[in-house]
């Protein structure tokens, strides 16, 4: 009955109005988390070919350097420097050898081999990304393992022995050679074996446990305190603005294209929270023309109001019939926003299809659940309460 | 409800002007469940400010206006909504009917908070009052004397203690405001309520057993 009442001042057009704006503005905000959600596993994922989070930095080499003798190394401030950066999680120093390694390959019985001058580095354990079971040194042991980038492997695979039409050579094969390798330097010379055990995809050098390669300096070079050439960092994320910053102020160099991902996962984040804004912008104002029109309504209605009140109507029972028609119009656009939502979802998917490898989810996400039913209900309780406030002035004939 | 006191209440528009003389204003006086007042005041006394003081929907007067020992500036809106409900019944100068519904939904509106009445028996009421073809028209279709008579019928729709009338048949003729001031007297005299009546000149045929001059 008082429904029936008060239906009579509703205007459809307002309250169309109000559906449109605040789909628009849900369909946007709920759009918006959607995208982010499907784009960021595919930007941030482990399995992406770019570990982006370890960056090996260096220093530029300029021609001054080279005749100056100057060398491009960290220094011990630099490092407790990068030590102090709060998005920098840990720093692993680049240890290289400081003496002559000389590794030979001999088949056929020795008759037939390769001999030529190489180098090691090694970094701490856990800035390895492989770790395969033989990785580990222990004084007095006389095979070495050691790890080559992935990258070596490849180059010769597609590149060299296609071109010579050699075999190609797996993983497999090249780690059932035995490498001779000879150290010498201070004096003193020494022969191990070496074995390739491992590729790696983050480390571009040639690898050997950390533990040998420290023993083997101190015993093959007197110069111990020599400061790194390079540095691994593993940071929180890559997209931290404050870490392109900090390597373009010191004037570092990174390693391949790490940071680019970064980069792109910083302009995600902007993008989406520019779109996120404009619309929560377009709810808000949506809610703004909701609250006007119920207020109007509200207004239009006040001696029928007032005349509800001195019958003996309670408060309660006036708000309803007005929070009745909000709830409705909210559930209405929240539901045709996720559907919106939904539509927008399978139109990009396979433009994301196309780059990636990765399977993207199909659905639409929890979190773009969630979200929906947080504006839901933050968009129903306020207009309760403007609604109750409303007609507790009027049930008060505060005009 | 047994009693409804006037403690020195007078309009505040009166407290500056010029002193007026009245049975009501600045006095003691109390109003009992078993009495039947009439209030008689030319045009401009404040009778129909008196009723919505009393009706709790307008407070500016100075004094004091008790409902038995409870001075009804300290009643909350739940108390007001359950005393508009059950023990105050008011038919307004003005009416306040909802001119978009129906005669007989202006009614009902009323009797659906209280349920005091059956349909039956509201229709029953429209028919002894004259107004029984109307029952489906909107009010705004209706002359000010049939709204009047609707107003009547959803002022009976309750239970209540005092029935306040603010010039209730100022646009009936004899005949209505006989069957009017007869249904009054039944209903409220069933109800043990007790009457207070406003009238500019012509007044309602009842036994007041006071007459007041505002």
């Amino acid at each position: 009955m008082v429904f029936k009442l008060l239906k009579h001042k509703i205007s459809k057009n307002q309250l169309f109005g109000f559906a449109i704006a605040n789909l628009v503005g849900l369909s946007i905000i709920l759009l918006g988390v959607q995208i982010y959600s499907d784009l960021n596993p595919v930007l941030s994922s482990k399995d992406s070919f770019i570990q982006d989070e370890y960056i090996i930095l260096t220093k530029n080499v300029s021609t001054l350097n080279t005749f100056t003798g100057k060398s491009p190394s960290f220094s011990k401030q630099e490092i407790e420097r990068l030590y102090d950066q709060s998005f920098i999680e840990k720093v692993g120093l680049f240890e290289a050898s400081h003496f002559n390694v000389r590794a030979n390959i001999s088949f056929v019985g020795k008759q037939f081999g390769i001999a030529t001058d190489m180098f090691f580095e090694s970094v701490p354990n856990d800035f390895v990304d492989i770790n395969p079971k033989e990785w580990n040194y222990k004084a007095g042991d006389t095979e070495i393992p050691i790890i080559i980038p992935r990258s070596y492997l490849d180059l010769y695979n597609f590149g060299f022995a296609s071109g010579k039409s050699l075999p190609k050579i797996s993983e497999g094969l090249i780690s059932s050679i035995l490498l001779d390798i000879q150290l010498s330097g201070n004096g003193k010379f020494e022969s191990y074996k070496g074995r390739i055990v491992g590729f790696s995809k983050r480390l571009n050098t040639i690898l050997v446990p950390e533990s040998f390669l420290v023993d083997a300096n101190k015993e093959f070079s007197n110069n111990t305190e020599v400061q790194p050439l390079r540095v691994i960092i593993k940071v929180k994320n890559s997209s931290d603005p404050e870490l392109a910053q900090f390597i373009k102020k010191n004037g570092y160099m990174v390693d391949g294209n790490q940071l680019d991902t970064g980069r792109a996962r910083y302009f995600l984040n902007i993008s989406v929270g520019i779109v996120l804004f404009i619309g929560i912008l377009i709810s808000v104002l949506a809610c703004y023309v909701l609250i006007l029109s119920i207020y109007l309504l509200l207004e239009k209605n006040i001696n029928s109001l007032e005349n509800l009140v001195l019958l003996g109507y309670p408060n309660k029972a006036i708000v309803r019939p007005y929070f009745c028609i909000t709830f409705i119009l909210v559930t209405l656009t929240t539901l045709l926003a996720l559907l919106v939502t939904y539509l927008g979802q399978q139109a990009y998917l396979p433009l994301i299809d196309k780059v990636t490898s990765q399977t993207v989810s199909k659905g639409v996400d929890l979190s773009t659940w969630i979200s929906s039913a947080l504006v839901f209900i933050a968009i129903l309780v306020f207009s309760y309460l403007v609604i109750s406030r409303k007609v507790a002035r009027i049930s008060a004939f505060k005009r | 409800m047994e009693k409804i006191i006037l403690k020195q209440a007078l309009p505040e528009v009166f407290a500056k002007g010029e002193w007026v003389q009245s049975d009501i204003w600045h006095q003691e006086l109390a109003f009992s469940r078993d009495s039947i007042s009439l209030i008689k005041a030319s045009s401009g006394t404040g009778k129909s400010s008196l009723l919505s003081y009393i009706f709790g929907y307008r407070k500016d007067y100075q004094g004091m206006i008790f409902f038995d020992d409870t001075n009804i500036r300290q009643l909350d809106l739940k108390r007001w909504n359950s005393i508009r409900q059950k023990e105050l019944s008011i038919m307004f100068q003005e009416l306040r009917l909802f001119e978009e519904l129906s005669a007989i939904d202006n009614v009902l509106i009323k009797n659906k908070l209280t349920h005091f009445k059956s349909k039956k028996k509201i229709i029953e009421l429209f028919e002894r009052l004259g107004i029984a073809e109307k029952l489906n028209s909107p009010v705004a279709t209706l002359s000010f004397g049939q709204r009047q008579r609707v107003a009547f019928i959803r002022a009976l729709c309750q239970p209540y203690q005092f029935i306040l009338l603010d010039e209730p048949i100022s646009h009936l003729d004899v005949a209505n405001s006989k069957v009017l001031s007869d249904l009054l007297f039944e209903e409220a005299s069933a109800q043990g309520a007790g009457i207070i009546v406003t009238s500019l000149g012509y007044e309602l045929e009842l036994p007041y057993s006071n007459h007041y001059k505002l």
